[in-house]
């Protein structure tokens, strides 16, 4: 698979403030990225800096161009659905569409009806009376409706009660994804992505914790709950972390052979939760 | 329809759609060369990653379950539905079985009573 994102040493600083830190990663063609962390990790700024919206040290290109050189014509190719809608308020829906279509050489008005259909949204309707989540709605609509190559979404789901959230990546899977379109997603909500993901970033106060394809994550982290008089065995062989559940230790390993935890315990899958914190806590200490 | 899906955080999850898959299919009685759900409404029915999906079903074409057509799809290979109902009962005896003899063994249950039981609720058909 081609590389569709690529950056190296990306550092963005605001005074002494280092709010990214050596950022390196690359994005293939086709994938759906997850990019997690908790509030205040630099999630939104790392797209920002993606999508040449700020400037910042390091290297960076998308679809092999300079975002910061080449912002206007990768806007072409990228959509991006910031944490913060800005939809004018004052427009009606359907003004809105119309200002939309001359602006985005790529962007298609039926498209965007499509996926109004079964919405509460009506043409005439002026954004201002449009309730939160319909506003996200609405803007997550607009966005879709770009025949993109790249997909950005910062927490998009946030607003969005539980249904429509469903509805939404419901939407996401049929319409946008389609093993050539790649997808970064960007959230703290990791419960609700994570197994849609095939690549996952995780960053923690600027830097990365983790990062790697889906697959090996899950390959790597194994939860284990002792049989028995098997806890001193498993403590043996150095677990990353653990807890206590019911009164009973359960233990986090990490590239530790199943095979072998097996023998002591039954094996289960951690949350990304889980891995997250085990992994920022190796890392502080 | 979105379904609410808890998946068991014992075994994979590509592992646990496999398994539906196979349920799917051992319930419907479905003749061989029927097509099968697309992997696409899969991801989106079950909000999971399509490459998911496609190991799920790279497992059954593995077993000879399900016969891959280039650019039409999954279906359900000649000789398939035996062969799959083969493995399963197999995997039963091999894997599910053993735990229900632990199960009977801790609780102090009556093999004959459950036998009668079991009888009867085979009987019955539920």
């Amino acid at each position: 698979m081609p590389v569709l994102v690529e950056t190296q040493r990306l550092t963005k600083r605001y005074g002494k403030n280092c709010v990214l830190e050596e950022i390196s990663i690359k994005i293939d063609e086709g994938s759906i990225v997850g990019l997690l962390g908790p509030n205040g990790a630099g999630k939104s700024t790392l797209l920002k800096c993606l999508l040449g919206l700020i400037p910042h040290e390091g290297q960076c290109r998308i679809l092999d161009q300079d975002p910061r050189q080449h912002r206007a014509r990768l806007m072409q190719e990228v959509a991006y659905v910031p944490d913060q809608s800005y939809l004018p308020l004052w427009l009606t829906v359907e003004r809105l569409l119309q200002l939309v279509a001359n602006l985005h050489p790529r962007f298609s008005v039926a498209r965007a009806r499509h996926f109004l259909e079964g919405t509460e949204i009506r043409d005439s309707q002026k954004i201002s009376q449009l309730s939160k989540g319909t506003r996200v709605q609405l803007h997550l609509a607009l966005t879709l409706a770009i025949d993109s190559h790249l997909l950005v979404l910062d927490e998009p789901t946030l607003g969005l009660d539980i249904t429509r959230r469903a509805v939404f990546w419901k939407q996401i899977l049929s319409d946008y994804c389609d093993g050539k379109r790649t997808l970064i997603i960007a959230t703290h909500l990791m419960q609700e992505v994570e197994h849609l993901l095939s690549h996952l970033v995780l960053i923690d106060r600027g830097r990365i914790v983790l990062n790697q394809p889906f697959e090996g994550v899950l390959e790597r982290y194994c939860q284990v709950i002792p049989r028995p008089g098997q806890e001193a065995a498993l403590r043996a062989l150095n677990p990353v972390s653990e807890e206590q559940t019911l009164g009973q230790p359960v233990f986090l390993f990490d590239g530790h052979p199943k095979s072998e935890l097996e023998r002591y315990g039954t094996l289960h899958r951690p949350s990304l939760a889980e891995i997250f914190e085990t992994a920022t806590r190796r890392r502080a200490s | 329809m979105t379904r609410e899906i808890q998946w068991d955080d014992r075994e994979p999850i590509y592992r646990q759609l496999r398994d539906r898959i196979a349920a799917l299919i051992l319930e419907r009685g479905a003749p061989e060369g029927t097509p099968l759900p697309s992997v696409r409404s899969i991801a989106e029915d079950f909000q999971i990653n399509p490459l998911t999906v496609l190991k799920s079903y790279q497992a059954l074409v593995d077993e000879g379950v399900v016969e891959k057509r280039r650019g039409l799809g999954m279906y359900l290979a000649p000789g398939g539905q035996e062969r799959l109902l083969e493995n399963e009962r197999k995997r039963f005896l091999d894997h599910d079985w053993p735990d229900f003899v632990a199960t009977i063994r801790r609780l102090g249950l009556d093999p004959e009573a459950l036998c009668h039981s079991l009888t009867n609720h085979l009987e019955r058909g539920d």
